[in-house]
C-alpha cells in the first residue's frame, strides 16, 4: 500500500506574530515543529505500511525551513519527502493550498492511501483534507479513530461522530483524516534519525507541479483575511479564605455572580 | 517580629489543634503515617521563630515540612507540632556577584516547579523585591538561568530538596542540592536565627560557631569523624567544613531552614537525550559503564558526560505497561520495542544542537559494542520529545505509589520501600548483583530502577501483605551491611528519615551515631526538632 501523508509547519508556540498587511502568519524565524495532528498521521502511515507494505512518502507545503521537519518525518519511518516552496504559494488559503498539493500528488503519481492529521493547531480549519480529496475526486473520511481492516481494496475505518463512532468502508484510493486517539506516535531511533539526516529531499516550485502562480498564493485564494484578533486570555485570581464551609459558601456566591451556576435553591 | 519578644495571642492564632482537615499534614508521598497534636502555616521567618519558641517553651517537638514528597517519612510528624511551610513560597530577591553568577533568595515552601516556572518565563512577583533586586532581574532572558537539581518530583519544595540534600538524575553532571545552596537563614531550637554563608561561615578544624541575630554566637563541637566520603544524603562533617552543610541532609534535626540562597547556572541550550533497549542487565551495565568513559576492552570510548543515567529493569517497564492500560493519564506513553528487556536512559546537556548528529554516531557505535541495537533506541532530540522521555521515567515512581496506595488498602502498614544506597564505582555491579540476587530468592514483587549513573538505582518492594512488608525491611537490612561493608551510604538521596533510621544506625555504628546525637543535643537540648529522622537515641523509647 503506497500511502502520501501531508504534513505542515506551524508555528511552536502561540507568541507568533502577525502580518499587519495580509494578517497570516509571519512564519519566518519563528521556530517552527511538525502539526502535532499531523504526527498521528505519520505515525499511521508507518504503521500500515508495516502491516500491509508499500512505501510512505511526505508531502508537505512551506517555508524552505520546513525542510528539517521532513527530515524528522523520515527519522520516525517515511522513506521520502517532497517540500513545495515558492514565494507563489505564500498566502494559500486552504483551496489553494489543497490545489497545489492535489498538483504534487498528481505528480507523485496516485497513492492507495492519502493520510492528513485533523486540522493544523495554527489555522484550525480541518479543510485541507477534505479539499484534497475533492480536487483529486477521491472518497474522503474524516476524525477516523481506527483503521481496522484492508479487504478487497477497501479499508474499514472507525470515524468519531457527533453520536458516537461509525464504521466505514472506503474504497481505495481514498483520503483520510485521523484523530489524536487514533495511535501514539513514536520518537525516531538513532538509526531514524541519521536517516532523516542523511535524505535528500525533492524540493519543487509552481514550475514543477505545472500550477500556474495565479491559482496559488494569495492571487488564488478564495478567502481573505480581513482582520485579526488577539483573544483576551487574562485571568483574575481570587483568594478565598475561611473554614472549608465558608469557602465553599463564598465560591458558590461568585459562581453564581459570574453566572456560571444557577441560583435556583435545590429542593 | 526578627528577634522581638513572643506574643502569646498572635502565637494561639497561629497554633491551630490538629483536626481532619489537616490530614494531608500527616504522611508524605512515602506514606509513612505521622500523628500530630497541632499543626502551623506560618508565612515568615519571624513566625517560624514564634512557633519554635512556643514548642521549646512547651516542651512540644516538631517536624518541619514543606512539598510532603519525600519518600522516607523525613517530614511525617511522629508527634507534637507539624510544622508546615507550604505557605512560605515566596521568591525574595535576587543578586549576581562579581563572577556574574547569579542567586536566588527564596522561602523554604517554595516548589521546585515554582522555582522552574518563574525562571523559564521570567515571571517572578517583585512587589517586595529591594531596588538592587529589581535591577539585576532586569536584564535576565527568560529561560536563561535555571537551577540544576531534578528530584524528579517537581512538586518538591526548596526546603525540602536542602533538608535531604535530594541528588535525582542530573546530579551525574551537576551535584546534589548542596553543590546549588549558596546561604541558609535557620531558626535555632531556641527560636534564635543564624545565617550562613558558603565560604564565609566555616568551622576551624572541628570547632564551629554560628553568628546569631542580634549578636553572639553560637559556639559547638563537631563529632570527630568525616561522614562518607560519596554521595550521601545523611549528615555532613568535616573538619572546616562549611556550616550551611552542617543543615543540609539533617533533615531538620538541628534546625528550621527559614531562608535558602539558590546559586543558578546558565541554562543549557540544547537538551537531549535517548533510551536504549538491551536484552540483559549486562548489557546494560556494560553500556553504563562506557557511558561513565569508563569502556569495557572493545568497546569504543565516548568522550561526552552525560547529565543523567537512568536504569530501568525488566519489572519496571512491565509494570508502566500494564498500568498503561489501566491509567488514561499513560495512555500517551511511548509502545516499548518488542522483547525489551531493560533500558537506560541517557540525558544529555548541550550547547550545540549540531553536535547530536555526531555524537549519534559515535552511539550508534558503543551500542553495537554493548549489545545495544542503534534502531531500538530512542532519540528526544529537544525539550518537546524529551518531555515524552522523562513522562516515561517518571511514570515509574507513579505506578508505584498508584500500587502501593492499593495495598495499603488491604494492610495499612505498608509505606513506600524504597532504597537509594549509593557505592563507589568499584564495587556497584556486586552491589547491583547482590539486589537481583536477593530479590530474586523471594517471592516478592519488586522492581529496580534509578540512577544507575552515580551509582545508585532504587530496588523498590511492593509489598502486599504485613509479613512481605517485613521482609523486605529485612532484606534492606542485609543490603545496609553490604553497602556498610562496601564504604558505601545508605541513603544517598531521600535521607534516611523515619523509614531507614535502622539503616543509618548500621551504617554509622553506634559509637558514630552517639557523636551525632551529642551534636544533635548541642542543637536541641530537649530533642524537639524533627523527633524519629535518622537518629537513635539510647534509652529512648519508641514505637
Amino acid at each position: 500500500m503506497n500511502i502520501c501523508v501531508c504534513v505542515k509547519q506551524v508555528p511552536a508556540s502561540n507568541e507568533t506574530r502577525l502580518d499587519p498587511v495580509t494578517h497570516t502568519i509571519i512564519r519566518e524565524g519563528a521556530e517552527g515543529i511538525l502539526n502535532p495532528f499531523d504526527a498521528f498521521a505519520v505515525e499511521e502511515a508507518v504503521r500500515l505500511k508495516a502491516r500491509f507494505g508499500g512505501r510512505v512518502t511526505a508531502l508537505s507545503m512551506g517555508i524552505p525551513a520546513a525542510e528539517a521537519m521532513l527530515r524528522r518525518v523520515i527519522a520516525v519511518g517515511a522513506d521520502d519527502a517532497v517540500l513545495l516552496t515558492d514565494r507563489a504559494f505564500a498566502g494559500s488559503d486552504t483551496l489553494a493550498t489543497a490545489r497545489v498539493l492535489a498538483r504534487a500528488v498528481g505528480k507523485l503519481g496516485l497513492p492507495d492511501l492519502i493520510l492528513c492529521g485533523r486540522m493544523a493547531t495554527d489555522g484550525d480549519t480541518a479543510q485541507v483534507g477534505p479539499m484534497l480529496a475533492e480536487n483529486l475526486g477521491l472518497p474522503h473520511v474524516s476524525d477516523v479513530a481506527a483503521v481496522e481492516s484492508l479487504e478487497d481494496g477497501a479499508l474499514t475505518v472507525r470515524r468519531l461522530t457527533d453520536d458516537g463512532y461509525a464504521r466505514v468502508r472506503v474504497r481505495l484510493p481514498a483520503l483520510l483524516t485521523v484523530l489524536r486517539e487514533i495511535n501514539v506516535p513514536r520518537l525516531p531511533s538513532i538509526e531514524g534519525v541519521l536517516r532523516g539526516e542523511a535524505a535528500g529531499i525533492a524540493v519543487w516550485d509552481h514550475d514543477s507541479v505545472a500550477m500556474p502562480p495565479e491559482q496559488a498564493g494569495l492571487a488564488g485564494s478564495a478567502t481573505r483575511v480581513v482582520r485579526t484578533v488577539r483573544p483576551d486570555l487574562s485571568v483574575k485570581t481570587v483568594a478565598i479564605e475561611g473554614t472549608p464551609a465558608e469557602q465553599a459558601a463564598a465560591l458558590i456566591d461568585c459562581l453564581r455572580a459570574e453566572k456560571l451556576i444557577g441560583t435556583e435553591e435545590q429542593p | 517580629m526578627e528577634s522581638g519578644g513572643w506574643k502569646g495571642g498572635n502565637t494561639l492564632q497561629l497554633i491551630r489543634k490538629m483536626t481532619d482537615e489537616y490530614a494531608g499534614c500527616l504522611f508524605d508521598e512515602s506514606r509513612t503515617m505521622g500523628r500530630a497534636d497541632y499543626v502551623a502555616f506560618p508565612t515568615g521567618e519571624g513566625e517560624v521563630a514564634e512557633v519554635v519558641r512556643w514548642c521549646a517553651e512547651n516542651g512540644v517537638p516538631l517536624t518541619a515540612q514543606g512539598g510532603l514528597t519525600g519518600l522516607a517519612g523525613g517530614a511525617s510528624p511522629e508527634r507534637g507540632l507539624a510544622l508546615n511551610l507550604s505557605r512560605m513560597d515566596r521568591i525574595l530577591g535576587m543578586r549576581r556577584d562579581e563572577r556574574g553568577v547569579y542567586y536566588l533568595r527564596v522561602q523554604p515552601g517554595l516548589l521546585l516547579a515554582q522555582l522552574r516556572r518563574a525562571l523559564a518565563a521570567k515571571s517572578f512577583d517583585i512587589s517586595d523585591w529591594d531596588e538592587d533586586s529589581v535591577e539585576t532581574l532586569r536584564p535576565v532572558r527568560p529561560g536563561q538561568l535555571f537551577f540544576p537539581p531534578d528530584p524528579t518530583e517537581p512538586t518538591a519544595s526548596l526546603g525540602g530538596m536542602a533538608a535531604c540534600n535530594a541528588c535525582g538524575a542530573r546530579s551525574v553532571l551537576y551535584g546534589c542540592t548542596r553543590a546549588h545552596v549558596n546561604a541558609l537563614r535557620v531558626v535555632l531550637a531556641n527560636g534564635r536565627v543564624t545565617q550562613l554563608v558558603r565560604g564565609r561561615d566555616r568551622a576551624r578544624g572541628r570547632r564551629a560557631a554560628l553568628p546569631l541575630e542580634g549578636g553572639g554566637v553560637f559556639e559547638i563541637e563537631l563529632p570527630p569523624f568525616d561522614t562518607p566520603d560519596i554521595k550521601d544524603a545523611g549528615y555532613f562533617i568535616r573538619e572546616n567544613m562549611d556550616l550551611v552543610d552542617l543543615f543540609m541532609g539533617s533533615q531538620g534535626t538541628l534546625g528550621v531552614i527559614s531562608e535558602l540562597e539558590l546559586a543558578l547556572m546558565p541554562a543549557p541550550k540544547h537538551l537531549w537525550g535517548l533510551t536504549a533497549f538491551f536484552p540483559d542487565d549486562e548489557n546494560a551495565l556494560a553500556y553504563v559503564r562506557a557511558m561513565k568513559g569508563h569502556p569495557d576492552p572493545g568497546v569504543p570510548f565516548f568522550p561526552h558526560r552525560a547529565a543523567s543515567i537512568e536504569f530501568f529493569d525488566k519489572n519496571a517497564l512491565d509494570m508502566v505497561v500494564a498500568q498503561k492500560a489501566v491509567t488514561p493519564a499513560f495512555r500517551q506513553l511511548q509502545e516499548l520495542p518488542d522483547h525489551h528487556n531493560c533500558a537506560v536512559y541517557v540525558e544529555f546537556n548541550g550547547g550545540d544542537p549540531g553536535a547530536m548528529t555526531p555524537m549519534l554516531r559515535e552511539l550508534t557505535g558503543v551500542l553495537d559494542a554493548v549489545g545495544g541495537d542503534a534502531a531500538r533506541t530512542w532519540v528526544a532530540r529537544d525539550q518537546r520529545e524529551l518531555e515524552q522521555l522523562l513522562f516515561f521515567r517518571h511514570s515509574v515512581p507513579e505506578t508505584i505509589d498508584l500500587i502501593v496506595e492499593e495495598n495499603r488498602k488491604r494492610e495499612p502498614c505498608i509505606t513506600i520501600l524504597s532504597t537509594d544506597m549509593a557505592v563507589d564505582d568499584a564495587h556497584f555491579d556486586e552491589l547491583f548483583h547482590i539486589y537481583r540476587r536477593d530479590l530474586a530468592a523471594t517471592a516478592l514483587r519488586w522492581v529496580i530502577f534509578g540512577h544507575i549513573g552515580e551509582n545508585h538505582v532504587h530496588p523498590n518492594i511492593l509489598a502486599r501483605t504485613r509479613a512481605e512488608y517485613e521482609q523486605g525491611h529485612a532484606i534492606f537490612e542485609k543490603w545496609a551491611r553490604d553497602v556498610h561493608r562496601m564504604g558505601g551510604s545508605i541513603s544517598a538521596e531521600h535521607g534516611a528519615g523515619k523509614i531507614k533510621r535502622k539503616l543509618a544506625l548500621i551504617m554509622y555504628g553506634p559509637e558514630r551515631m552517639r557523636a551525632l546525637v551529642a551534636l544533635k543535643r548541642a542543637f536541641d537540648p530537649q530533642l524537639l526538632l524533627g523527633p524519629g529522622n535518622i537518629l537513635t537515641i539510647d534509652g529512648e523509647a519508641r514505637p
